[in-house]
């Protein structure tokens, strides 16, 4: 009878996870430059308050419609030099940035196709969110395949049962994030490779999480 | 007014529950350890159980954690887990001076609470259970001294690793370590009055040989005990220091979340009650003060005894 009452009582409970981020709107392949003549398709993408990417359709303005022309679609084409500011709008969001076109007979072609092709790395400095050590850099390379680079001063505990590592949108669900591995080296420089179709701004932030125990452990998010 | 020699004996049945928790020790993975640290601790006191004479426990004991000490000594919180273990623990003198003890936990229950997000209400991870026999604790005890003054006994134990160390959907349930263990330890009791109540002290200190990348451990405790006409009260400190000369704890994924170098103080109350000179009923909670690699949540027990005279 005991035996039984006791294990009667034993169900598997549910625990209510706070996983509530204020929705985001992010354009994902920003450039600074354009050769007037030339197109481009920029593109958006939106996450509602999990964290999640939702398909939705954008709004795309230009303040200067004369200097940038972009469509409902986020086609974009530089018509003449000047300085121009895209935005995306979905809802109440918005994102903006500023492109400036420039003259292709006064620069350098080559010099130009190369500063839109660089996407600059992106960095996340790493501070704990629990009582566990966790601190150093985070980099999220550009590269093929893309690179999550942990820094020389990278450094956690050993103590934790399951540390894994996680790109993601929201830091406190693994719900819709992207898990990269287990953390097996947990000091000094590291890389991990991540899968491909994985774009650099795809992510906000990295996670460091215990998955046994299902908390987050340490997170950075990334800049810019 | 009882004579000193049936004090000692009154004391008996209820230093000897304690042995059950000692048991527990084996159990540890982490949750056990929660559990299992509280009521271990007391484990046995001086005393041996006379030839023919014997003690005999069910009790269930479980604990249901969502935080946990960390490395550092902090509190940190985690998905709420659980531990129910159904035991059988018994006691019998094979001789006035030996005395054979087991612990079979032959019912434990492991399990993980789902996880729902507070905005969608989605599960967003699933719960998880798993269920199977326990690890198992064998023990002989010598009673060294055992003097109407003092008693003074050793023990040798084998913790066999009958538990599941690596159970449910990610790997990380258990129901035990998966590690044989030995421990010895050395216990001292007295009995004395406290004005018109018996009352009793004991001491111990143990070491555990852990093995399979298990760091070994030193255990201590004190304890105190009174008799209340047919009730015992009695509260235990325990202590378990790691000599962290194991794996670091991150290999001990699904084999015991936290259960390797782990550290803990402890309080153990205990309440006893006789019905009838052979029954009885216990119950207890457990309660880390302070640790690292540890819930930090309370465990509770509650049994039924039978002494054999």
């Amino acid at each position: 009878m005991l035996w039984g009452l006791f294990n009667l009582c034993s169900c598997i409970g549910t625990d209510i996870v706070d996983d509530f981020v204020e929705p985001r709107l992010s354009i994902t392949n920003k450039i600074e430059v354009m050769l007037a003549g030339d197109s481009y398709q920029f593109e958006a993408r939106y996450f509602d308050n999990t964290g999640k990417e939702q398909p939705v359709n954008f709004n795309w303005l230009s303040s200067q419609p004369g200097v940038l022309g972009i469509n409902e679609n986020g086609a974009a084409l530089a018509l003449a030099p000047g300085m121009a500011t895209i935005t995306a709008v979905f809802d109440q969001l918005t994102e903006s940035f500023t492109v400036e076109v420039l003259d292709p007979a006064q620069v350098d072609e080559d010099s130009v196709r190369m500063m839109q092709s660089q996407n600059g790395d992106r960095t996340a400095v790493l501070e704990t969110v629990s009582s566990y050590q966790l601190e150093g850099t985070a980099i999220l390379r550009q590269s093929t395949p893309l690179l999550l680079v942990l820094s020389n001063d990278f450094a956690t505990t050993d103590a934790l049962p399951g540390l894994y590592l996680y790109l993601t949108n929201n830091t406190s669900s693994i719900a819709n994030a992207l898990e990269i591995g287990a953390v097996t080296q947990f000091s000094g420089s590291q890389q991990y490779e991540i899968p491909t179709g994985v774009g650099l701004n795809d992510y906000r932030y990295v996670l460091f999480y215990c998955k046994p125990f299902r908390v987050p452990v340490g997170v950075g998010e990334f800049m810019p | 007014m009882y004579s000193f020699t049936v004090n000692l004996s009154e004391f008996r049945w209820e230093l000897e529950s304690l042995c059950l928790k000692m048991n527990l020790k084996k159990l540890h993975t982490i949750l056990f350890i929660l559990l299992v640290v509280p009521l271990t601790l007391a484990a046995g006191d001086g005393w041996v159980q006379p030839r023919g004479s014997g003690y005999f426990k069910l009790s269930q004991y479980w604990v249901i954690a969502d935080q946990h000490y960390t490395n550092t000594g902090g509190i940190d919180p985690n998905a709420t887990r659980g531990t129910y273990i159904t035991s059988l623990y018994g006691e019998y003198g094979f001789t006035d001076r030996f005395t054979g003890v087991l612990y079979f936990p032959f019912f434990v229950r492991a399990l993980q609470y789902e996880q729902v997000s507070g905005t969608t209400g989605e599960v967003i991870l699933p719960g998880d259970a798993i269920n199977s026999v326990g690890d198992t604790q064998l023990t002989i005890k010598y009673g060294i001294v055992q003097t109407d003054k003092i008693v003074f006994s050793g023990s040798l134990s084998v913790g066999l690793p009958f538990g599941n160390n690596r159970g449910g959907q990610d790997g990380s349930l258990q129901t035990g370590t998966g590690e044989w263990n030995q421990m010895a330890r050395l216990d001292v009791s007295k009995s004395f009055r406290v004005g018109t109540l018996d009352s009793f002290a004991s001491i111990y200190s143990a070491f555990n040989n852990r093995t399979n990348g298990f760091s070994d451990e030193f255990r201590y405790g004190v304890k105190l005990g009174l008799l209340v006409d047919k009730f015992s009260l009695q509260v235990t400190v325990d202590g378990v220091r790691s000599f962290k000369n194991g794996d670091a704890n991150f290999n001990s994924e699904g084999t015991g979340l936290y259960s390797n170098n782990a550290e803990y103080l402890a309080i153990t109350p205990e309440v006893a009650y006789k019905i009838t000179d052979q029954w009885g009923i216990s119950a207890a909670f457990a309660g880390a003060v302070s640790g690292k690699l540890i819930f930090a949540r309370p465990a509770y027990s509650a049994g039924v005894f039978f002494t054999l005279n």
